[in-house]
């Protein structure tokens, strides 16, 4: 009686297939990344692009070790890392509740997502003159900056996400009287969590940027202070090694959160 | 049951929008707020009628923007496309270049400003420079996906109508890459001008973005709110003219397939 | 697999569950006046009946099927089952099964069968039993730890059945439960229904768009025209128990349908022909 359909492979030949496949990819990746730095290398020794300007991987790398030795690595990467955490808690809890509140009703959805998402498209630095004014030199200003970039991504993925939720299963959790925490818990909430993830991740790099963007235009300490003082100063060794830095930075957070969106995405088709 | 008509919605924005106005206007005189914070909305408006700060015309320096973001945009249009589509095209390439790309998102461009304001200057061209640069990503990224569409599109095609049939073939193909290199297009505008008027804050001559960092300079910042609602509405008029072009498009492509 | 129910005691409420439909209307405001979706519709199930609520597409049996189970309001008219007169849903006698499987994507086969009994509060433990006894009863022991996904969608649509039998409910309203099933997984799941009811006993209510599917499977059929949706006609199905595939073929089966092809006939000639004619 019951009809045969196989399920699925069996999850260990399943994970083993996924895995060597993702293995091979990254090698790939991996190699294009070498091959990349080889180039810049050859291109930099042999003057077909200006070393002055353009440095090389291996000047970066001696670099890297004189301003580590001179203790002016930690201190900037910590002041950014600093503001960077505190921007992204700031925008995760206002952007999340704004955008279940927004996304809960077709209406607000319709009416609000067009505005956010011109100002998502707006160069949001011409604001930061406003906000060094009104919130002072300090970290105060740089915080709330970079909370202004990452919470616009945010804001849009968790109302597309809330409006994911079906109205199906609306009806389900009624149909079985399930209270608000139960529906919440159950349904809203695992619902939007993928969106959710993906929005955490681009709005982290979005504050990665604006903090930079912050510490670029008006800071003592910093990456970005570092990177302007170090490109107007002619250094550009050192211009490269805290390049790198802040790409590493970001590259990092992204990449947790890309991790944790692909965990949090498993039961979609 | 649950659709909310074009209507509604319009009626329901611009309502917001006069709700905004309205409070903007009355909460700094309400909350006695600096103007150096929030200047009542009518103060801001007036500032259309002082001259600017940085000096010039509201008009020459909008069109400087509008010329710098025109070149990036072009730029990246045409160096995306012709990037994209010979590496698209190449299964074993599409699937590096998609990971590569999505990593490369992380990379802070911006912070590369200085280095575009020292090798060329505080002209015009470091602005082109720059946002083609900035703009070419999202190029490069939609042709190399919507290349990937044309190959699944010919084979099934292919099989089913036979090659003789290539004019329809290449009909459906254009369609298939033509609708993801368009909302790359669409993204490389927005892209172009966020490079554009950043840069002009860190050091231009002219342009919307170089009017901001002078009036911030001074503290004038109710002219700073005021460009600020210029660069808005630029940025509005320039992302609705393309997105109308690219409703135009569709429409054509549509046409021609049928 | 028992053929007695393992209730005990339960025999004795689920006689209780009849539904009776008094002069129910519902009128949807749109901008160029009330949009009539059900008119005055008055019929009666008997506790213990299979039966089913027939008509074209858009006669509102969806709707009145909602307003059984209290999801919806009718805008006059009230519906009664076991003696109480519904507003809103009433998890505790009335169970749903809707169209599509409603299976929650992120919750494991066996989490969205106890869901309802979670909802409930019932502790863990017995809510495994329960779970496992339902599963076992639509075929799908083997399939706790699945994701819906991995699921086809006979299976898919079982587990939702067995989600709604675990909670025990009086009456089973179904809607369009196998609509989005192939022809043959199709029969299948229409007889292990009725043999389901057969064993388990209940009131259960199953709106479907196939004359063949109401005949063949239900002890009663309500027949609604369409636009707005008024009844047609209430038809006893005085077929034997056994109801096998080849009583399709049969001079009764065919006559029963007949009577409600006639009645039904302008509504689907106005629109697409139905599925299968």
């Amino acid at each position: 009686m019951t009809t045969s359909t196989p399920a699925a492979l069996g999850p260990t030949a399943r994970v083993r297939r996924l895995n060597w496949a993702k293995l091979s990819l990254a090698l790939q990746v991996l190699a294009v990344l070498v091959a990349f730095l080889v180039l810049w290398e050859v291109l930099s020794r042999t003057e077909v692009i200006d070393p002055r300007i353009f440095s090389s991987p291996t000047l970066i790398w001696d670099m890297w070790w004189v301003l580590l030795d001179r203790g002016l690595i930690w201190p900037h990467l910590w002041e950014t890392t600093r503001h960077l955490l505190w921007a992204f808690v700031l925008f995760t809890v206002v952007a999340g509740v704004l955008g279940v509140v927004l996304g809960m009703r077709q209406y607000t959805f319709e009416v609000f997502y067009s505005p956010i998402a011109i100002f998502f498209a707006f160069p949001k630095v011409t604001l930061y003159p406003i906000f060094l004014i009104a919130f002072g030199l300090g970290a105060q200003s740089k915080i709330l900056f970079g909370a202004l970039f990452g919470f616009f991504p945010l804001v849009m993925n968790t109302m597309v996400g809330v409006r994911e939720v079906r109205r199906l299963h609306l009806d389900l959790m009624r149909s079985i009287g399930a209270g608000p925490l139960f529906k919440f818990f159950r349904l809203l909430l695992p619902a939007t969590l993928p969106s959710f993830a993906t929005g955490l991740r681009i709005g982290f790099v979005y504050a990665g940027i604006g903090i930079l963007l912050a510490e670029m235009f008006a800071a003592v300490r910093g990456l970005g202070n570092r990177i302007i003082a170090a490109g107007y100063q002619g250094t550009l060794d050192q211009f490269w090694v805290y390049v790198v830095l802040s790409s590493l930075l970001l590259l990092a957070g992204a990449g947790f959160f890309r991790i944790l969106e692909l965990r949090l995405s498993r039961w979609r088709p | 049951m649950e659709q909310v008509s074009r209507s509604s919605r319009l009626a329901g924005q611009a309502g917001l929008a006069l709700i905004v106005v309205a409070l903007w206007e009355v909460l700094p005189r309400a909350l006695d707020m600096s103007p150096l914070v929030l200047p009542p909305f009518s103060e801001v408006i007036v500032q259309f009628n002082r001259p600017l700060t940085g000096g010039g015309t509201l008009g020459h320096h909008t069109w400087v923007t509008v010329q710098q973001v025109g070149g990036a945009f072009g730029i990246a249009a045409v160096a995306g496309i012709a990037v994209g589509l010979p590496l698209g095209m190449i299964p074993r390439v599409r699937a590096l270049a998609l990971p590569l790309l999505t990593a490369a998102f992380a990379v802070p461009i911006m912070v590369l400003i200085p280095l575009f304001l020292v090798s060329f200057g505080l002209g015009m061209k470091s602005k082109v420079a720059f946002g083609a640069l900035y703009a070419f990503f999202p190029v490069v990224f939609n042709v190399v996906a919507g290349a990937g569409n044309v190959e699944k599109i010919y084979f099934d095609v292919a099989r089913a109508y036979g090659l003789s049939r290539s004019e329809r073939i290449r009909k459906i193909i254009l369609r298939g890459a033509a609708r993801n290199t368009l909302n790359g297009l669409q993204m490389a505008v927005a892209i172009s001008i966020i490079a554009v008027v950043s840069i002009e804050m860190f050091g231009a001559l002219a342009g919307l973005g170089y009017l901001i960092h002078r009036a911030g300079q001074r503290m004038r910042i109710a002219e700073v709110y005021a460009l600020i609602l210029v660069t808005l509405l630029v940025a509005y008029l320039l992302l609705s003219a393309v997105r109308w072009l690219g409703r135009l498009f569709d429409v054509k492509l549509e046409i021609s397939a049928g | 697999m028992s053929t007695q129910p393992t209730r005990t005691g339960q025999s004795a409420t689920k006689a209780s569950g009849g539904i009776t439909v008094d002069d129910v209307t519902m009128e949807y405001p749109t901008p160029s006046g009330p949009l009539t979706a059900l008119q005055a519709i008055s019929f009666d199930i008997p506790s213990g009946v299979l039966a089913s609520v027939v008509g074209a597409s858009g006669c509102g049996k969806s709707t009145l099927l909602k307003i059984i189970a209290g999801l919806l309001t009718p805008t006059r008219g009230t519906v009664t089952v076991g003696g109480a007169t519904i507003t809103r849903p009433v998890p505790e006698h009335i169970a749903v099964v809707f169209q599509e499987d409603a299976l929650l994507p992120w919750y494991r086969i066996q989490d969205n069968v106890a869901l309802g009994l979670a909802a409930r509060r019932v502790p863990k433990a017995k809510r495994r039993e329960a779970v496992a006894a339902a599963l076992e009863k639509v075929g799908l022991s083997k399939f706790e730890r699945a994701y819906p996904h991995e699921l086809s969608g006979g299976m898919r649509q079982r587990a939702a059945l067995a989600r709604a039998l675990v909670l025990e409910p009086q009456v089973l309203l179904l809607d369009e439960p196998f609509a989005s099933l192939d022809e043959q997984t199709r029969n299948l799941m229409g007889q292990e229904l009725r043999t389901l009811h057969s064993r388990i006993g209940g009131t259960m209510v199953m709106v479907t768009h196939s004359l063949t599917e109401a005949v063949l499977l239900s002890d009663r059929v309500v027949a609604l025209s369409a636009r707005p949706g008024r009844l047609r006609q209430e038809l006893v199905i005085d077929l034997p128990d056994e109801r096998s595939v080849d009583l399709i073929d049969t001079q009764q089966f065919g006559d029963f349908r007949h009577t409600l092809w006639q009645n039904l006939q302008e509504d689907w000639l106005t629109q697409d022909a139905p599925a299968d004619g």
